[in-house]
């Protein structure tokens, strides 16, 4: 669910629509009702508000944290979310992510992903930041953009002498001609351009782009190929200067430089070990860049789950990352207490060395009340399309309360499967008592194992032979 | 008295929005002037061309050597050419603060960026291709 830079573009067309209607049950994810913080204008958190309930005080910091990053002034700041399993920090990360929008990057990470066979820690580390920081360019174009009239081509009378051409350009507003060269005769001869494409002829390379057939010559054939597109006439003056602003991470671009046909790797993921000197020779640059006014850095946010999975080697390398003058905004979450940092055998709390922890902003959420509880079930009954009665939504929200709040989420699709085979539309009480019967939580399967285990301690068999049968069934 | 501020910013946006339409409708003017004076040139650097030919200015018609109507029509097409290019920049500054104005200072979104300066095809020989979505 990583709200990265590279955007994908999905075509429109009445035949899609269909499409994305079929994959939008798979794409129902465990935070996916989520449309922000839900935060007014002061910066209050409102009690439930775009997908979010609950968590005030956690809320409202991420809104401060928000503010810092939108007016992009700060490097290098880190925040720690703690708080019990369940209790809402990756959806405060999530809210983040929809409230900065796509233009913001941002990196969401599991700490064990860091560890692969292909690249070092620091390496996966070091490419998480660098994907976390967006630099915002400007592309300029000068371009030539009608529809064509008439295309006139003269060959002289020797028939081996130059052609020339006239080429009849025109929009809504204007239209004049155009004497061609040799080589202008040959691009449109290539491109096959006749009256009534509407073309693009880019100015500093003489490219030129068919961007479709005119709507007002629709109907002069009865036959035409199946991909011929129709786009209006264009408005305005011949000669337009178009202006495209893109962001990209430098994480993109050090792959593009690291290697020949970098842009591939971008796609298939393959990018290994990029060497200092392209990332020296890329940071140099890109500071060229910001002196001379093309280019804008925009700090993201990289988000770190499960941050206790990191080892003492890569906090040493966030103690140093962090205080690059080109860092994102680093937001860890965890869920454990006082706990041994991995890679040592000390013990220290969240799992996270002090000197680490000195320069974080902690947040702690807590765990959720009754009512929240029973909010956030129905916000998510009403994500997943399932229609609960009230009697229902009462004992699921008990079952939350004493068990966890997400085996109660993930009870609400079971039962409204339950509920469609006695063919009710509605999920009741006895759906929910099924499944709950069905589907065990982590204090009841923990009670099975203990009596199972008990089971075999009436057998005739000793303590040793035992555990083997145990594993066995 | 909360009700007048509201009417005032209503007034200034229109304002605003009647510079930039009347900017683009002078651009779209001036592109036309450019491509005929184009052609025209074009005509005059024939073979065919005729010696003296009559160049209108002014409400009148002025009957000059050919080079120095060509020399004239070059002149007017580099001023033409300054002129556009001040009225695209005075339009983005205008949609800038159109902008400002509708959604507040802090939240000029659609207009970001586009008051760097422009990286030309070499200058992005280096980086990827990504357009934004906003």
């Amino acid at each position: 669910m990583a709200a990265t830079t590279i955007s994908t573009q999905i075509p429109g067309g009445p035949g899609l629509a269909d499409v994305k209607e079929l994959t939008r049950m798979e794409r129902i994810g465990a935070h996916s009702h989520i449309r922000g913080l839900g935060l007014d204008d002061a910066l209050e958190a409102r009690a439930t508000s775009q997908g979010m309930v609950g968590q005030l005080q956690a809320r409202k910091a991420a809104g401060v944290i928000l503010e810092m990053i939108k007016d992009g002034k700060i490097a290098g700041r880190a925040i720690l979310m703690a708080g019990a399993p369940g209790t809402g920090k990756t959806a405060i990360a999530m809210g983040m992510a929809q409230a900065l929008g796509t233009d913001v990057p941002f990196t969401m990470l599991a700490s064990s992903e860091i560890f692969s066979l292909e690249m070092s820690k620091t390496e996966a580390l070091t490419q998480a930041f660098r994907k976390s920081i967006g630099v915002r360019i400007k592309e300029e174009t000068e371009l030539i953009e009608g529809e064509v009239v008439e295309v006139q081509v003269d060959r002289s009378a020797t028939g081996a002498g130059a052609k020339t051409g006239k080429l009849t350009l025109k929009t809504t507003d204007m239209e004049t001609i155009y004497d061609l060269g040799q080589k202008m005769i040959e691009a449109l001869n290539k491109e096959k351009v006749s009256a009534g494409d509407v073309i693009t002829i880019d100015k500093a390379s003489g490219k030129i782009t068919k961007l479709g057939r005119s709507f007002s010559r629709a109907k002069d054939y009865d036959a035409m190929g199946s991909d011929t597109r129709f786009v209006q006439c264009p408005e305005g003056e011949l000669q337009k200067r178009k202006e495209m602003v893109h962001t990209v991470t430098l994480h993109e671009i050090d792959v593009i430089n690291s290697r020949t046909q970098g842009f591939l790797a971008l796609f298939s993921g393959d990018t290994g070990e990029i060497k200092s000197e392209v990332r020296d020779q890329i940071n140099s640059k890109v500071a060229e860049w910001r002196e001379e006014g093309k280019a804008d850095i925009v700090p993201g946010v990289l988000f770190i789950d499960e941050v206790h999975m990191l080892d003492i080697e890569c906090f040493s390398f966030l103690n140093r990352a962090l205080e690059d003058d080109m860092s994102p905004v680093v937001i860890m979450a965890s869920n454990r207490g006082i706990t041994r940092i991995r890679g040592t055998n000390y013990t220290s709390p969240h799992g996270l060395p002090i000197d680490l922890l000195d320069r974080l902003l902690i947040i702690t959420t807590t765990p959720y009340t009754e009512k929240e509880v029973k909010h956030i079930l129905s916000i998510r009954c009403e994500e997943e399309d399932v229609d609960m009665t009230d009697d229902a939504k009462e004992i699921l929200t008990k079952i939350g309360i004493e068990t966890s709040l997400r085996y109660s989420i993930h009870l609400i699709t079971a039962a409204s499967l339950v509920s469609r085979k006695r063919k009710a539309t509605e999920v009741d009480v006895e759906d929910i008592k099924r499944v709950y019967s069905l589907f065990l939580d982590e204090k009841r399967s923990v009670q099975y194992l203990k009596e199972y285990q008990q089971q075999f301690m009436f057998n005739d068999y000793t303590d040793t032979m035992e555990a083997p049968q145990a594993m066995e069934m | 008295m909360s009700y007048i501020p509201l009417q005032i910013d209503q007034a200034e946006l229109e304002r605003l929005a009647e510079d930039i339409m009347i900017e683009k409708q002078l651009v779209i003017d001036l592109d036309r002037r450019r491509n005929d004076n184009r052609v025209a040139l074009r005509s005059l650097s024939t073979a065919t061309a005729p010696k003296k030919s009559h160049f209108f200015a002014g409400g009148l018609f002025i009957r000059l050597p050919t080079p120095t109507v060509q020399k004239l029509l070059i002149k007017d097409q580099t001023n033409i050419d300054g002129e556009i290019n001040r009225l695209r920049d005075s339009m983005k500054e205008h949609a800038r603060e159109l902008e400002a104005l509708e959604s507040g200072a802090g939240n000029v979104k659609r207009n970001r960026g586009f008051d760097l300066k422009g990286m030309r095809k070499e200058d992005l020989s280096s980086i990827a291709r990504h357009p934004t979505v906003e």
